[in-house]
């Protein structure tokens, strides 16, 4: 079966599923296109499309919330986490020199947040900073103590900035879109430069400003085939690779001098 | 068609590497220089990281290097024993070049260092080039030619640690092959390059070799260096880039084939003031980047 088609037919089920469930809560499903993703040689970066829909309570409220308020869909994919050093640039003598770098822990290499609508008009700024949502809520924790606040905000700004510019940062604001009254979809761009390993999808669904849903699923990304084993070979016997490397070398370096003989 | 490099972990077009390959082979061949020099700094502008630029290239001269070595040695133009010498300094030179370019990794410095170089040798190498072919120009235009002065004897063969090298025709210390064979390796390490470039005039001027024997004895010590750098490179900083290397060398060797034959057709001398614009014109780009003001002052570095 083509994605596509494959994609069509989860979606109508997960309407079906969403129906024909009386509940008295409102909850959600969602699905992701590839959760399984290979960087081969002629990997340039991928798109997928994480849909799903929302089941609408039919019951009573226990949540509190008018039923009439507005259901919003917030989607965080993260990718592993991972140690960064931030340098920063100063003229020395005419030419821009690095100068003493600041180490920090915990840094999600990918990161993707895309909402509804508008993130201001979604919820209060304190919703977001008790869930973690946005890049500016996430704590990038500095191996040192001796920064001041401005000067944390500063480093924290220049990650995102750098990590933005690399591709691997993204705030959609409007990014997810209904396509009827419960079921969405968003688009997630991966660049070619994305890191391998575990990320963590999350789908949060908000009414009347609160969250009142979360559901998290893993998305693998992994190199695979010659690629992976080339990049481990080079990691885990080094000797033997650049042994090896040499060797290949002198063999094509002999390969040509055969090949272009002139007598 | 786009090719994922799993060491420099990034995808890039295959003709480009290909083409680039190409481009510096056909120069190399037509000239009979290395080419390393040309290179890094074409691997850095394409957005390859410099350390992993500056240790692949290492591998990859290892092949050109060797293609070149044979053809000297079924022509008996080697001196083994004065290439071994020099590979000695050669290596300890490597050794030394590795161990700092770990270093300045360390300290968030490597890319500086490798673009300061580049800078200075490449300036002095452009203008040497270019005054002396102009000065070739002027001469195959019936100029004439100043009166060159008589060789005399320096300082060098005053050292002591002699030794006969037979097929050189020389008796002198060995302390300056050693000392010419490590600032190659230093560079070799550092900066990518074979050193060819710094070692070929040495020898002819500085160790009076027979110019017959420069060039086949240079490789010889030159494959052995890039070989040693290859090997540390990868075992300290895991930056040698198979892949990249092989699409490379694939270029190279063909462009360095048409490169020799073009040479025998076409006149040197302005050929060689227009490579010397290009290492010239190479060397501002490198100059301006270190010195205007980058867009973003902060930079990530993986910790190490």
């Amino acid at each position: 079966m083509s994605p596509l088609a494959k994609l069509t037919l989860n979606l109508f089920l997960l309407h079906v599923a969403a129906c024909s469930l009386p509940v008295n809560a409102d909850s959600l499903v969602s699905d992701i296109s590839e959760s399984q993703i290979a960087i081969t040689s002629n990997f340039t970066g991928k798109r997928l499309v994480l849909f799903g829909a929302i089941s609408r309570a039919t019951a009573d409220q226990p949540d509190n919330i008018s039923d009439d308020a507005i259901r919003d869909v917030i989607v965080v994919i993260r990718g592993p986490r991972e140690d960064l050093i931030v340098r920063k640039k100063e003229r020395v003598a005419g030419v821009w020199v690095n100068t003493d770098g600041v180490e920090f822990e915990d840094i999600p290499s990918y990161y993707f947040i895309a909402s509804s609508r508008d993130f201001e008009t979604i919820a209060e700024p304190i919703v977001y900073r008790r869930n973690g949502l946005g890049p500016r809520n996430l704590r990038f924790k500095p191996t040192v103590d001796n920064l001041s606040p401005d000067q944390r905000i500063e480093y924290q700004e220049a990650i995102i900035r750098n990590l933005e510019d690399k591709g691997l940062f993204f705030e959609v604001a409007g990014g997810v879109q209904f396509l009827d009254q419960t079921l969405f979809r968003t688009t997630v761009d991966l660049p070619a430069n994305v890191p391998d390993g575990t990320y963590s999808t999350k789908v949060y669904l908000l009414k009347g400003g609160k969250v009142v849903s979360v559901q998290s699923k893993p998305l693998y990304i992994n190199k695979t085939g010659l690629e992976r084993s080339i990049f481990e070979f080079a990691q885990d016997d080094p000797l033997a690779y650049g042994v090896l490397a040499v060797l290949f070398a002198f063999l094509a370096g002999w390969l040509a001098s055969l090949m272009f003989r002139q007598d | 068609m786009q090719i994922y490099l799993p060491i420099a972990e990034l995808s890039v077009n295959i003709f480009l590497l290909l083409g680039m390959g190409g481009a510096v082979g056909f120069l190399s061949g037509m000239f009979g220089v290395g080419g390393g020099f040309l290179m890094t700094p074409l691997l850095i502008f394409a957005g390859i990281p410099p350390a992993v630029a500056v240790a692949t290239e290492a591998n990859q001269i290892v092949a050109s290097s060797a293609s070149g070595v044979l053809a000297h040695w079924r022509r008996k133009s080697v001196d083994f024993k004065m290439g071994t010498i020099l590979l000695s300094g050669g290596m300890a030179g490597a050794g030394v070049g590795v161990f700092l370019f770990r270093l300045l990794r360390e300290l968030g410095q490597v890319d500086l260092v490798i673009s300061l170089s580049y800078v200075i040798f490449l300036s002095v190498v452009g203008v040497l080039m270019l005054a002396e072919s102009v000065r070739a120009i002027r001469i195959a235009r019936g100029a004439k030619a100043g009166r060159r002065k008589r060789r005399h004897h320096n300082w060098i063969h005053g050292l002591p640690f002699r030794m006969r090298f037979p097929q050189s025709k020389l008796y002198i210390s060995c302390i300056p092959p050693i000392v010419i064979g490590f600032c190659v390796g230093i560079l070799a390490s550092i900066m990518g390059v074979g050193g060819g470039f710094i070692m070929v005039p040495a020898m002819i001027y500085l160790l009076r070799m027979p110019t017959n024997v420069v060039v086949g004895t240079s490789l010889f010590q030159i494959i052995g260096v890039t070989a040693l750098t290859t090997i540390l490179h990868a075992v300290t900083n895991q930056t040698v880039d198979f892949v990249l290397a092989l699409l490379l060398l694939i270029g190279g060797v063909i462009g360095a084939q048409f490169g020799a034959r073009a040479s025998q057709k076409l006149r040197g001398e302005e050929l060689r003031a227009l490579l010397a614009l290009l290492v010239l014109g190479v060397c501002i780009r490198l100059g301006y980047d270190l010195v205007v003001t980058p867009a973003e002052l902060y930079s990530l570095g993986e910790v190490l």
